[in-house]
């Protein structure tokens, strides 16, 4: 009886480990609500922040009520369908503005986390960056993340699945995805008539 | 029964029948010894019978102590179970499908700003 109990002992050890690589994993590959991008700094100063958290089974009802739309094209609807998680973080500033110290804990932990910078852009004649960071699985893009910044607003969009950049430019451009033109300004306009609790 | 797990009376029956029986003294001293020998290390045994069931329990307890400890940890860093009190509340609007709608909307502007910031010194040069 000792002796079973003496042999189980590795095997809860061992359950225990499986758990926690799995749960690694996971936070690792961006499923799930610890995988959420959490940025401590932007947060305690920005004046407002926006999150969005869609993942299992709040993205999976998400992508059905949006599949039933009409007009929507191939292309996206077949690179909808393919996200497994979706992330955004949005950080609004009225009176400090938004400075490079408080984007560079952002860069570092998409850095650490594998994220490889893909497209990093600067408006010269404007305060405003831009930086697209990819994340590779078996050598395919498995996730993008956007972050885009300027003195008033940062925001941090996170998608996980395999990225098709046609249909994302197409949706940027308004076309296949029939749903609404909501413009940073339009969402502004709605965040500020939404009361807070 | 008790009277044989008593070794006095054992003792004293022991001697009375070795003193019946035509031996030399220092064979029955031998075996006298050797049977309390016995009698000892039998004793010892139930002794320590009595404490063996103690050592799978306390096993179990050191084994479901660490189950536990392990499932709240896993639950701890799994789950946001509270978040600390702050002035500022984030703001979630609308349903998943909307929220959806705006996330890949956003990505996708964005995108295409990228791609128009990063090529714009490349067109002009072009142009050049």
């Amino acid at each position: 009886m000792t002796r079973s109990r003496w042999q189980c002992l590795p095997a809860g050890i061992a359950l225990v480990l499986l758990l926690a690589g799995s749960h690694a994993t996971l936070r690792a590959q961006g499923q799930g609500s610890d995988a959420a991008p959490e940025f401590a700094t932007l947060e305690e100063k920005a004046d407002e922040v926006v999150k969005v958290n869609l993942w299992g089974r709040s993205l999976d009802q998400a992508k059905k009520l949006l599949g039933l739309r009409k007009n929507l094209t191939g292309s996206v609807r077949s690179f909808m369908n393919g996200l497994t998680a979706v992330y955004r973080r949005t950080y609004r500033f009225r009176g400090d503005p938004a400075s490079e110290d408080d984007l560079e804990p952002v860069h570092r932990q998409l850095a650490e986390d594998g994220w490889v910078p893909l497209i990093e852009a600067e408006d010269r004649g404007k305060p405003e960056s831009l930086s697209v960071y990819s994340f590779y699985a078996d050598e395919e893009v498995a996730g993008m993340t956007v972050v885009s910044s300027d003195p008033d607003e940062v925001t941090v969009l996170k998608l996980m699945g395999p990225v098709d950049f046609e249909a994302l430019s197409a949706i940027g451009s308004g076309l296949g995805l029939p749903v609404m033109n909501l413009g940073s300004t339009d969402l502004k306009t709605i965040d500020a008539t939404t009361p807070k609790k | 029964m008790r009277r044989l797990e008593d070794d006095s009376y054992l003792d004293a029956a022991l001697r009375q029948s070795l003193a019946r029986r035509p031996a030399p003294p220092s064979l029955k001293a031998g075996v006298l010894s050797q049977i309390r020998r016995e009698s000892h290390r039998d004793s010892q045994r139930t002794a320590s019978d009595r404490f063996s069931w103690r050592l799978p329990w306390r096993m179990h307890w050191a084994i479901g102590t660490c189950a536990a400890v392990a499932a709240v940890a896993l639950i701890w860093t799994t789950l946001p179970l509270w978040e600390e009190p702050s002035g500022r509340q984030p703001v979630a609007m609308g349903s998943p499908e909307l929220q959806l709608a705006e996330v890949l909307q956003l990505a996708g502007s964005k995108w295409n700003r990228a791609q128009e910031i990063a090529l714009s010194p490349i067109q002009e040069n072009g142009n050049d």
